[in-house]
């Protein structure tokens, strides 16, 4: 049997401790991590120029059948998934449930928007749901990663389970774009932010963080929705006085039960029929 | 004739009347939360259904189908009774602001208290009809010319005096369905008073066959 010498034992040890101690950074994440979903690339991929925009009128036919959608990602690094969409935007259709000059509000799922798919494929969503606007949600989430001085105790192992030594900072952007399908005008947007920050240990770091990514795009949403009713408002003002808007009824649009000078006429030779007889009897 | 009974005061026609009135000197702001909004009663804002036929889109409006209401709500308390009245009422606005929103899908907005007084006055003219066989003659050519109006209405040749805004036409769907629903109270009651199946409410308002 070999002979270990002395030194190699106390030098090993060590050695693996500090292998181990410096492995804890690469265990975790790495240091920021970015979610994103331009309106921009998604509407004009391969614009070199800024849009040209004919000066056009912008008829609005209320109550607006309206489209609701988070714009794909363009890495293919999606936010949130689906489900988790759908509830988000769902929360966003609630909220303007209210509006008598909001038509349906159709929730349309992220496998109907193509990456760069731009106006050609909004337009295609919109004959699919029949809208004539939509709201497209883009969004921005970067979490920054770090350590805290009670990493050092990850080298226990059991700290790695127990102590809160990873620190996640979630920043959120979502913004709304509410677009006129047909003259493809930016009619209104708002925007919501979050940040979420938090610890912890380096086993439920990812569990943890995850949370807190989906909890900065509640609270984000969250902010949204109030400030897009604001903007709503503004912009039904707006309309008011701007030429390149101009809101018209749908054919049809009212109807009065309006019996006119003409039915009176109809009940009162009904009564004296009625009256008569009375007399009569 | 299937139901006579003197009434004191036409209470239930004179308050929906009033109310037509007092609804439209309110500012608008306020009237648009009970016009019979299509989106909105879709989206549960039932009390439409009943809060429709009490608002109108203009003084001249209100006033022409508060006084037609009046008129035949008058007679056909007389005939009825309040109770009756007031309980078909109830029944009969959300049904013909139902069957709109079901027909008439690009009928979006609906204002107007015609309709119940059609379906009031289709009442009291087959009461008249049933009981006065002596004036089926008048009565036909009433109800030929209620048809023609709706026919009229229908292809937009309408005959009002009432100043509705452009936008606005008259709701022949509406009725219509007035006359259907009028036209079938007719075969309702005898039925219900025959199984008993009418509430003591109604019950207490049913005169005895004669």
């Amino acid at each position: 049997m070999p002979r270990v010498s002395l030194p190699f034992l106390i030098v090993l040890p060590l050695l693996i401790l500090l292998l181990a101690a410096s492995g804890c950074a690469s265990w975790v994440a790495p240091h920021s991590v970015r979610q994103a979903g331009s309106v921009v690339d998604y509407l004009y991929p391969d614009a070199k120029e800024p849009p040209q925009l004919e000066p056009t009128v912008t008829r609005l036919h209320p109550p607006v059948q309206v489209g609701i959608a988070f714009v794909p990602g363009a890495c293919g690094c999606e936010g949130l998934v689906e489900a988790e969409k759908q509830k988000l935007l769902q929360r966003v259709k609630d909220s303007f449930a209210q509006y008598p000059y909001i038509g349906n509000i159709e929730i349309i799922p992220s496998t109907y928007l193509r990456t760069h798919g731009g106006f050609t494929n909004l337009q295609q969503v919109a004959s699919m749901f029949n809208i004539e606007a939509i709201a497209l949600v883009s969004y921005d989430q970067v979490q920054f990663n770090d350590t805290n001085a009670l990493s050092v105790l990850y080298w226990t192992v059991v700290g790695a389970y127990v102590i809160r030594g990873d620190r996640y900072d979630v920043q959120t952007m979502v913004d709304a774009a509410v677009f006129d399908v047909s003259s493809r005008k930016l009619l209104f947007r708002a925007p919501g932010t979050s940040q979420v920050k938090g610890n912890a240990s380096m086993a439920s770091f990812g569990q943890r963080s995850r949370a807190a990514r989906d909890l900065g795009y509640q609270q984000a949403v969250d902010q949204l929705i109030p400030q897009l009713h604001v903007e709503l408002d503004t912009f039904k003002e707006r309309i008011k006085s701007d030429a390149g808007f101009k809101v018209e009824n749908k054919p049809g649009y009212s109807g009065a039960g309006d019996f006119g000078g003409f039915g009176l006429l109809l009940v009162l030779a009904l009564c004296g029929v009625g009256y008569a007889r009375r007399a009569r009897g | 004739m299937r139901a006579v009974r003197g009434a004191d005061w036409p209470w239930v026609t004179i308050v929906v009347a009033t109310v037509c009135v007092i609804f439209v000197a309110m500012p608008e702001s306020l009237i648009q939360p009970l016009s019979g909004d299509r989106h909105a009663i879709l989206h549960g804002e039932l009390w439409r259904l009943w809060s429709a036929h009490l608002t109108h889109f203009s003084l001249r409006h209100a006033l022409i189908d508060s006084v037609t209401l009046l008129l035949i709500g008058t007679m056909a308390e007389s005939i009825f009774g309040s109770r009756r009245i007031a309980l078909f009422l109830l029944i009969g606005a959300p049904l013909i602001s139902s069957g709109i929103v079901l027909a008439s899908p690009a009928l979006l907005d609906y204002r107007g208290a015609s309709a119940i007084a059609i379906m009031l006055a289709t009442m009291v003219g087959l009461s008249l009809w049933q009981s006065r066989p002596t004036s089926r003659l008048t009565l036909g050519i009433l109800a030929a010319i209620l048809l023609a109006k709706i026919g009229f209405d229908a292809t937009g040749m309408s005959l009002t005096l009432t100043d509705l805004p452009d936008h606005v036409r008259v709701a022949w769907q509406a009725h219509l369905l007035a006359v259907a629903l009028g036209a079938l109270y007719d075969f309702l009651p005898t039925r219900m008073q025959q199984t008993d199946a009418i509430t003591g409410l109604l019950r207490a308002d049913v005169p005895h066959p004669q």
